[in-house]
């Protein structure tokens, strides 16, 4: 019974992780800091990396449904930019055999501008009418990629210590 | 190789080679999420709000289960408090409550007299002006979307269309309504347009937010002109807002027109629902 349930939290903590950073955002950091609907990428490109079995892309889809329920975006607007960035990972993946920490903090870097620019792109397409960009656009960015190292110590460190890595 | 320490931490291996999915899942879930994107947009989606109030319930609920069930600190250091502090702080309340009861008093005779000199001038008998007030429970403003979430919803009989404002103006409107909790429309978001009077002349326009700080006046008359500064504030136009409501200011610069909200939309803490009297109009 108990190893049932440990074996059931060790294939449902990426999905946890990312849920109390969907949380994290809402309730904490909103109040102090801009993170934006793209912060929970950051967990979604680590478990990609380490356990991807563990983050099928109907999980994502519905990360995406429910940013689009608190944010009142368009169903479906943040689960397809999502689904974009895990198409662009899984072609930055095929190429890099053992990245650096430095290599995959400057593709997430990538991915993440890319994200915040689909984002804004279909916003204006279905407002119909181009949107403004301010200085927070930037300030976003940076603010999420401040964040990542950080971010990713801490999931690495569950990673490690919940032994994910071992086989199920 | 420690456990969580640098080493394994800065030398990373990607474990998995492999496709992380197929092509015909991948293009599934893309074609899924732009039909929910288009029958969203067009207001297809059957159900679409009963679903949103009942995920946005869930989310509140397990926010409020995990935070009861926090340690509460204020208890602990209440229960160090001495006696003497306890008998101090009693005759203190009490003192605050013959002052409240005093301005009480007062309120109610200044009422009564006010009601008797308006039937005296012969006036319509004053419209009921409900306020609720409500705290901003989550800040769900985005860089495209300008919304608050309040801890009111149906069960304090709150509205769709209902206005919310502070002390010092309008901030927005309701634009869903779920058990506890309900939604506000900023006026700083791009689909908010509100009819305005402006300035001392009264002159007619709509404001629209577009998602920064700054609001843009729409639909003026030609060779229109206004003074810096001027007071805009709802018209009552539509019946959706109550006339008199202050917005912002109006700012000229460099051949620029636009308003200047009374309000810091992103530091609300409190707000006031403003029950509409025209809500089933």
């Amino acid at each position: 019974m108990v190893d049932d349930i440990k074996y059931f939290f060790k294939i449902s903590f990426p999905t946890l992780s990312i849920i109390f950073l969907i949380f994290l955002n809402l309730f904490l950091s909103n109040n102090f800091f801009d993170f934006g609907q793209l912060f929970v990428f950051q967990a979604i490109f680590f478990w990609l990396l380490y356990l991807p079995k563990f983050l099928p892309l109907y999980i994502i889809l519905i990360i995406g449904i429910i940013q689009d329920i608190i944010y009142l975006s368009p169903i479906g607007s943040t689960a397809l930019i999502f689904l974009l960035l895990v198409f662009l990972f899984e072609k930055y993946n095929k190429f890099f055999l053992e990245p650096s920490f430095f290599e995959l903090f400057i593709s997430f870097v990538a991915l993440f501008t890319i994200g915040m620019i689909a984002l804004w792109a279909l916003s204006s397409l279905i407002n119909l009418k181009f949107l403004l960009i301010n200085i927070n656009f930037v300030y976003e960015i940076l603010l999420n990629l401040f964040l990542f190292p950080i971010n990713y110590f801490f999931l690495h460190l569950f990673f490690k210590k919940l032994n994910l890595d071992k086989k199920l | 190789m420690q456990i969580g320490g640098m080493t394994s931490f800065l030398n990373l291996k990607a474990k998995n080679k492999k496709t992380l999915f197929s092509s015909y899942s991948f293009v599934f879930f893309v074609i899924l999420s732009i039909t929910l994107i288009t029958l969203d947009t067009k207001n297809i989606l059957i159900n679409v709000s009963v679903i949103r109030s009942k995920i946005v319930n869930a989310i509140f609920l397990t926010k409020d289960i995990f935070l009861s069930n926090l340690p509460n600190l204020d208890k602990l250091k209440f229960s160090f408090t001495s006696k003497e502090e306890l008998i101090l702080e009693n005759k203190y309340l009490k003192e605050k409550i013959k002052q409240s009861n005093l301005f009480k008093l007062k309120s109610e005779k200044l009422e009564i007299e006010n009601n008797i000199l308006k039937k005296e001038l012969s006036l319509l008998p004053p419209v009921l002006e409900n306020y609720i007030l409500v705290k901003v429970t989550a800040d769900t403003q985005t860089q495209y979307n300008k919304t608050i979430i309040i801890n009111a919803g149906k069960n304090m009989d709150i509205k769709k269309g209902d206005a919310a404002l502070t002390s010092k103006g309008l901030i927005g409107s309701i634009i869903e309504v779920y058990d506890k909790y309900s939604r506000v429309l900023l006026i700083s978001d791009i689909n908010s347009k509100i009819p305005v009077r402006v300035g001392k002349n009264n002159k007619k326009a709509i404001i629209s937010g577009n998602n920064t700080s700054k609001l843009d006046l729409l639909y003026l008359k030609e060779n229109v002109s206004f003074e810096n500064e001027d007071l805009v504030y709802t018209s009552g136009d539509g019946g959706y807002f109550a006339t008199g409501i202050p917005i912002g200011v109006l700012k000229k610069e460099k051949n620029t027109i636009y308003i200047d909200p009374l309000n810091d939309l992103s530091q609300i803490q409190y707000i006031n629902i403003f029950v509409n009297q025209f809500k089933d109009f």
